[in-house]
């Protein structure tokens, strides 16, 4: 190579458990062709940043050969995690929503049951005790 | 007018690193350019077998970005997504120890003990009449639709995950020593 391989460490870079999540926010020229939608709007940037980093691969190789292992090998990275990546992505989303769900309509009953069940039952029971109180006291007048 | 759009960190970095004379804006609009004649393209074909490397090359030029593309989009989603994941699991094992220790521990006793005092406060009514007292003169009375009724109710049994794995084991060592 000429130059610096732009898809060095691109492996590592696809670890998505461990790469890390900060994000950088780019503004970019609204194009009326542009998809409104923010994440096909980020499939477009990315492909266009890939394309980017293909033509700097083609430059810093010294032959076609070199720029074809470079590419290929980065693309050979890619297609390993897909698999995995889509896999995750689907079933950690999907738990996640599950989860969100219970936690809803789990957090409901339990307010449910800290704000209305408890001290229903504790002002239950407040009533039962003097009632029961009142009867005793009639019964033992009633027998004395 | 402008439209914004988030990557991860590490992917702008490593355009940044390839062409190191370019600000951010320039390289942002010459992506989405890019991005936009490939991805209004047509899909390119599975690579050619034996090609020569001019083709191969050609071929990787056209599909490898879009692919990439796909690929990194969807990986935005998942490590966008951790912190999500991370908090939608413990947010259910905090509600679920919540709900646990309040089935458990603390709506039971109430709930027996007002049974019972149900139970003595009917006794003593019923002892009454057979005094010959009518129980409804005495008060305070209680206003029983207003009450919760607990007469039938039966404290929950929670079994640990343990003793639940030590039924299904000894129950398949059952079935298959028959």
């Amino acid at each position: 190579m000429n130059g610096p391989d732009p898809f060095e460490g691109l492996e590592r870079d696809l670890d998505f458990w461990n790469v890390s999540d900060k994000t950088v926010e780019l503004a970019v020229p609204g194009d009326p062709d542009l998809p409104a939608e923010d994440g096909h709007l980020r499939f477009v940037l990315y492909a266009g940043l890939f394309d980017l980093l293909t033509d700097q691969a083609v430059l810093a190789a010294e032959s076609e050969e070199e720029a074809v292992e470079v590419i290929d090998h980065a693309l050979s990275s890619v297609n390993a995690v897909e698999p995995t990546l889509r896999y995750e992505l689907f079933e950690r989303g999907s738990t996640a929503e599950r989860q969100e769900l219970v936690v809803r309509m789990r957090g409901r009953e339990v307010a449910m049951t800290r704000e209305w069940v408890i001290p229903h039952v504790e002002q239950d029971i407040e009533a039962y005790q003097a009632r029961i109180a009142a009867l005793r006291r009639a019964i033992e007048e009633r027998a004395g | 007018m402008m439209r914004s759009v988030m990557v991860l960190a590490v992917d702008w970095e490593r355009l940044r690193d390839a062409y190191p004379d370019r600000t951010d804006k320039w390289l942002a609009a010459d992506a989405v350019r890019r991005g936009l004649r490939l991805v209004q393209g047509p899909v390119a074909d599975a690579g050619p077998s034996g090609p020569t490397a001019d083709r191969r090359l050609a071929w990787l030029q056209a599909s490898f970005p879009r692919r990439s593309g796909s690929i990194c989009t969807q990986r935005f989603d998942l490590v966008t997504g951790r912190e999500r994941f991370r908090r939608a699991a413990e947010m259910e094992r905090r509600t679920y120890d919540e709900h646990l220790e309040l089935e458990r521990d603390l709506v039971p006793p109430l709930k027996e003990r007002a049974k019972t005092l149900r139970a003595e406060l009917r006794a003593l009514e019923e002892q009454l009449r057979q005094l010959g007292v009518d129980p409804e003169g005495i008060e305070p009375k209680i206003d029983w639709p207003r009450t919760l009724a607990v007469d039938t109710y039966t404290r929950p049994h929670y079994e640990p995950n343990e003793s639940r794995r030590r039924r299904t084991v000894e129950f398949f060592r059952r079935t298959t020593r028959g």
